[in-house]
């Protein structure tokens, strides 16, 4: 059997020549170090996929080497993202002053202008179709102008539309009969709310060009709608407004409430709250206790959790997994799915229980390998704890393990084995888990795959199937779907397409009834980690995964998600072997993922 | 642009065939706005195509073709021929409306040309209907390569910034109506042509978005629009020293952002605004239609949708409030219920030709449900001197592929109007090399036939919209659009060369004969 699985591996290297990561390199050549990579071997052992070299102990992930004189090349001022605007307008009109039922009145007022705020698209690896992450999405378009001028015109006319309304927005001054004070009213209000909206004190500049519009009613509504109309539409409001020294020779340190903002905005998704703020005010945040001390307390509050989701989602590509109940009512999938009937939101349910292990990992002490290997259950929903064959979980306490033996860990969980049909869908799990957990480019299918049907015979089990269709002797799709694709997505056919454990795989004829049961096989050669021996199940593939690739990749989407940004091997070098170092070592996933926020390259910024 | 042309609802002898439009637009109310110059442009754009000749093209018929040598092959036109069976009429399976919505009128303003290629394996793709070949899939390594070389603004936007097009903006509120995502791509700085081609997601994905953006409320805006202080505080922090050159620049990009919203506040329409959409439409989106309830798997209901979609897109060409849409048309318009993508249109040429019937009646029904009746609903608008809204267009209907899926060879593009003249209708045309053929005999069901390229069509149409070349040719690449002539052929039986000669790469310049007038 060893010899038919290394001949395998060594149609692998002739006819796929997949590369690992972010495409600049080649697997089939093993790293030297250094070079134009950035990756180098950490000692002994090839990469993955090259086979040919000794299976197993000595395999060492690559490591990136560190050039502390390497300079990135910096973005331009980000925008805010989609849900960093709809944050920071709620947070605004929740930091107003204006009472519970006037807060809630704008809100709703806004929400028509706000919708067509556009969404993010996933910026991924440039080439790759799948993956990626929202918040690479740079793009300007029309509709943000527009969008955010309508939201700001809007916000300024609801949040000055009554007395009660103006009176706690921009105090007694603004609706008393006293027009002495009115002008001052306005400054004091510029300056006040102003360094909610810039997110830094107003310069005199700011707050001269803002009364400018005032004329001689400076505190009438509809001045102050303008006002704060300006305010909402201003670059100091609608994008990342981070000075610098153009003349310096190298990047610039951030300012104290630049520094904030990029802190609240990387875990809070949002505007920095005002004691974040009060410590840009002080200084404190420029010292390094002072620092740590602002990085642990924004990562342990709760509203980290929506930075994480959408790093945890994006990353694992939740949002490939479909309503799994749009073949409900066909002969086939009813027959398939049997008393589990899955609702429009199940895909949901399937997301949100990977999501909440991510968290789960976050605020333990566990290590970012827990993710692949945990057997805590955290279904909540009855519909998805069926599947899982054990009562759903209430949130309180500690999470319950698996009862099932075969849930081994991530890749056993619903939202990574359910398709939306009756049938599973091996090579686009193999492909998730090797592009997307493992970071593995794969070379584009070749032209006209899939579109000339092979016939195939109805006895077949999915795997039978794809293994007919893509494992041809000869074929341009053997390589790839032999070395890298389908053994990633075999070793987890002992679920079915709802994530259901199964032995055997129902064929179903035409009108539901089942036809056919055949045993299914999981035993596969996975290539991990230089790894080609057969494998039986996916607790065996987590443990290759955590040898290293799994971490390594985690770094590297943790890298871009944080800095909005293609890592550069080279150029990044340095923090990424730093997160790779981290990840490895198996250390807490929540200090990893706040060291990011402590290290130098975090808080500088290259304006040249 | 003048306001002066009134414009009416046409009897046609169908009104009632369009039963929305008039309380849309307000009957007799609205005006046109220099109708008779304005010429639009509306493009559809469907995915997969894999819908085998038989069904989708019209019979060659034995006589009366008009043949004309072309390019190093011979090329044809024919009458378009109209059969009536029961209360249908059409020219062709897919072709195929009710007879009284499709009428021999209608006909008359359609055309049907085949023979498009792309000279190399794009696979699945959105961005190659209007020429950015770069939105793609990557499919193949062709794929990959484009996906990094050929990132070009699409035609629809190279209309909208061109000063040729829009010579006057006076009532446009959208240079472009962009209905879906991933068709239409632009610069991120449209005016000065500069900066990153991005993808323009739709500012209004429902009908109520779309009414809103379209005829927006007048009656909340009490002051002077703020909009000039707007570019006045861009412009003032644009001077701070302390940020780089490329903040400045993207500074720059928004000012002129802001400079476009400050021309589309000022615009003017003398339309009356329209009814506005009632539920269960109002509110769907396209992705609604797609995915919910009463929408999915109900082609009926998703034609009601794409009906009242048509209707604001009538009225906003009506009004004056744009010249072009686009859109990528998501719904299969079928009531299929398994994978349409892997079960349907990759197995649209499995021998016993179920899933092509699948295939093909979902074509026919976006035909006879949604093209159709935008067409009518344009032919029903009279811009005066017997002339209508639909004379004064061009809408196409494109598809992904040619007739197996992933292949864009023999591409059809099916139209109706001539705008303005510029388009000869009522004909099928047909521009492939018959001398030649793409894949062996083997190959089931499907001979295909290489044809003149992707880029003579996308050239001549901003051709006829009087976009000048020196706006859009590199002559040096090839004479059409877009700049990007890739031509490696890995899925061929003859190479490149003999399939596409230089003859005709050198005719890409040319608007297309017999087509075009």
């Amino acid at each position: 059997m060893r010899t038919s699985v290394l001949a395998l591996a060594a149609v692998v290297v002739s006819a796929c020549s997949g590369s690992i990561m972010g495409g600049a390199i080649d697997p089939v050549v093993p790293s030297t170090g250094g070079g134009t990579t950035g990756l180098g071997t950490g000692g002994g052992g090839s990469t993955s996929g090259t086979g040919g070299g000794t299976p197993g102990p000595t395999w060492e992930v690559p490591r990136f080497a560190c050039d502390a004189q390497a300079t990135p090349a910096e973005l331009p001022l980000r925008r805010l993202t989609q849900r960093q605007y709809l944050n920071v307008v709620n947070d605004l009109i929740a930091r107003s002053g204006l009472s519970a039922t006037d807060r809630a009145a704008v809100t709703t007022a806004l929400r028509d202008d706000l919708a067509p705020f556009p969404a993010d698209r996933l910026v991924g690896v440039p080439g790759e179709k799948h993956g990626g992450f929202t918040r690479l999405d740079q793009a300007l378009q029309q509709g943000h102008v527009d969008t955010s001028y309508a939201v700001a015109t809007a916000a300024g006319r609801e949040l000055t539309s009554s007395n009660a309304r103006r009176a706690a927005l921009v105090g007694a001054c603004a609706t008393d009969s006293n027009t002495a004070n009115d002008a001052q009213c306005l400054r004091d209000f510029i300056t006040r709310f102003g360094r909610l909206v810039h997110r830094r004190p107003v310069t005199p500049e700011d707050v001269t060009f803002y009364t400018s519009v005032a004329g001689t009613t400076p505190v009438d509504a509809a001045v102050l709608a303008d006002v704060i109309g300006l305010m909402l539409t201003s670059p100091q409001f609608l994008y990342h407004f981070e000075e610098g020294d153009p003349m310096a020779a190298g990047p610039t340190t951030l300012d104290a409430f630049a520094l904030a903002s990029r802190l609240s905005f990387h875990f809070w998704q949002t505007m920095p709250d005002d004691a974040l703020l009060t410590a840009a005010q002080d200084g404190s945040l420029l010292t390094e206790a002072g620092y740590a001390a602002q990085v642990e307390r924004l990562f342990t509050d709760a509203r980290t959790n929506q930075a994480l989701d959408d790093f945890f989602s994006q990353w694992w590509r939740n949002d490939e997994l479909p309503p799994l109940n749009t073949r409900i009512g066909t002969p086939i999938f009813d027959a398939f799915a049997g008393a589990n009937v899955p609702s429009a939101t199940l895909h949901d349910e399937m997301n949100a229980e990977v999501l909440e292990l991510a968290r789960h990992v976050a605020r333990t002490n566990a290590s970012v390998d827990e993710l692949l290997t945990s057997r805590k259950f955290f279904a909540r929903s009855p519909a998805l704890a069926a599947l899982y064959g054990q009562p759903a979980w209430d949130g309180t306490g500690s999470p319950p393990d698996f009862v099932q033996p075969e849930r081994h860990g991530l890749l056993t969980r619903a939202a990574f084995l359910a398709s939306g049909s009756a049938n599973t869908r091996p090579v686009m799990k193999g492909f998730r888990v090797r592009n997307g957990l493992l970071c593995t480019q794969i070379p584009p299918p070749p032209p006209g795959a899939m579109a000339t049907p092979i016939p195939l015979s109805p006895d077949l089990t999915t795997r039978e199937t794809v293994e007919q269709i893509t494992e041809q002797p000869m074929s341009s799709c053997r390589g790839c779907h032999i070395g890298l694709l389908n053994p990633l997505g075999f070793v987890t056919e002992n679920f079915d397409a709802l994530g259901r454990v199964r032995s055997t795989q129902r064929l179903f004829s035409d009108d539901g009834m089942v036809r056919l049961e055949k045993p299914i096989s999981t035993r596969t050669a996975p290539n991990v980690a230089g790894f080609f021996e057969p494998v039986d199940h996916a607790g065996q593939v987590h443990e290759l995964m955590g040898r290293g690739e799994f971490q390594t990749c985690f770094a590297r989407q943790y890298f871009r998600f944080t800095f909005q940004r293609m890592e550069d091997d080279v150029k990044d070098g340095c923090l990424l072997r730093s997160l790779q170092d981290d990840a490895l070592s198996g250390k807490p996933m929540a200090e990893v993922l706040k060291a990011v926020a402590l290290a130098p390259s975090f808080k500088r910024r290259d304006v040249r | 642009m003048t306001l002066s042309r009134r414009w009416v609802l046409k009897g046609m002898g169908a009104t009632v065939a369009i039963p929305v439009l008039p309380s849309l637009l307000g009957a007799g109310d609205a005006q046109a706005q220099g109708m008779m110059e304005a010429r639009n442009f509306i493009n559809l754009g469907t995915h997969h195509g894999a819908c085998w000749e038989r069904f989708m093209c019209p019979t060659l018929p034995t006589a009366g073709v008009t043949r004309q040598q072309y390019a190093g092959r011979e090329i044809r036109s024919f009458p378009l021929t109209r059969t009536v069976s029961g209360s249908d009429a059409g020219v062709s399976p897919v072709l195929t409306a009710s007879e009284a919505r499709f009428s021999e009128a209608l006909k008359n303003k359609m055309f049907v040309a085949r023979g498009f290629d792309v000279p190399w394996y794009i696979g699945h793709h959105t961005g190659g209907h209007l020429g950015n070949f770069a939105r793609n899939d990557a499919n193949g390594m062709d794929g990959s390569v484009a996906q990094q070389n050929a990132v070009r603004a699409t035609i629809d936007q190279v209309m909208a910034w061109s000063p040729s097009f829009y010579t006057d903006l006076a009532s446009v509120r959208e240079r472009v109506l962009v209905l879906s995502g991933r068709m239409s791509y632009a610069w991120q700085n449209p005016d000065t042509k500069s900066g990153a081609i991005q993808e323009i997601t739709p500012q209004a994905d429902s009908p109520q978005a779309l009414f809103r953006r379209l005829f927006p409320s007048t009656g909340m805006q009490q002051r002077a629009p703020i909009v000039d202080k707007v570019l006045e505080n861009y412009r003032r922090v644009r001077t701070n020293p302390r940020l780089s050159r490329v903040d400045r620049d993207r500074l720059d990009d928004h000012i002129q952002r802001v400079s476009e919203l400050q021309r589309r506040i000022g615009s003017m329409s003398a339309c009356t605004p329209p009814t506005a959409p009632v539920p269960p439409y109002a509110n769907a989106s396209m992705g609604a239609v797609i995915y919910n309830a009463p929408f999915a798997r109900n082609p009926s209901e998703q034609a009601a949708w794409f009906r009242v979609m048509n209707d604001l897109v009538v009225a906003a060409l009506g009004c004056g409030l744009t010249r072009v849409v686009v859109g990528l048309v998501g719904p299969n318009m079928s009531s299929y219920a398994g994978d349409w993508h892997q079960d349907v249109a990759h197995q649209a040429d499995a021998a016993d030709g179920m899933r092509q019937a699948t295939l093909w009646n979902s074509y026919n029904r976006f035909f006879r449900d949604v093209f159709v009746d935008l067409a009518a609903k344009l032919d029903a608008v009279s811009v005066g001197t017997g002339q209508t809204l639909l004379d004064r267009s061009l809408l196409t209907w494109t598809q992904e592929s040619g007739h197996r899926t992933h292949d864009f060879r023999d591409g059809v593009v099916v139209g109706f109007g001539s705008a303005g003249g510029r388009f000869n209708t009522g004909l099928a045309v047909d521009y492939r090399n018959m001398n030649l053929r793409l894949e062996g005999a083997s190959e089931m069901n499907i001979i295909t036939r290489p044809g003149l390229l992707w880029h003579q069509w996308l050239g001549t149409v901003l051709q006829t919209f009087g976009i000048p070349k020196a706006e859009w040719e590199r002559p040096q690449v090839n004479g059409g659009y877009p700049d990007y002539n890739f031509a490696n052929l890995q899925w061929q039986s003859i190479n490149a060369q003999t399939a596409w000669p230089q003859a005709v790469w050198s005719a890409t310049g040319d608007r297309l004969p017999l087509l075009s007038v």
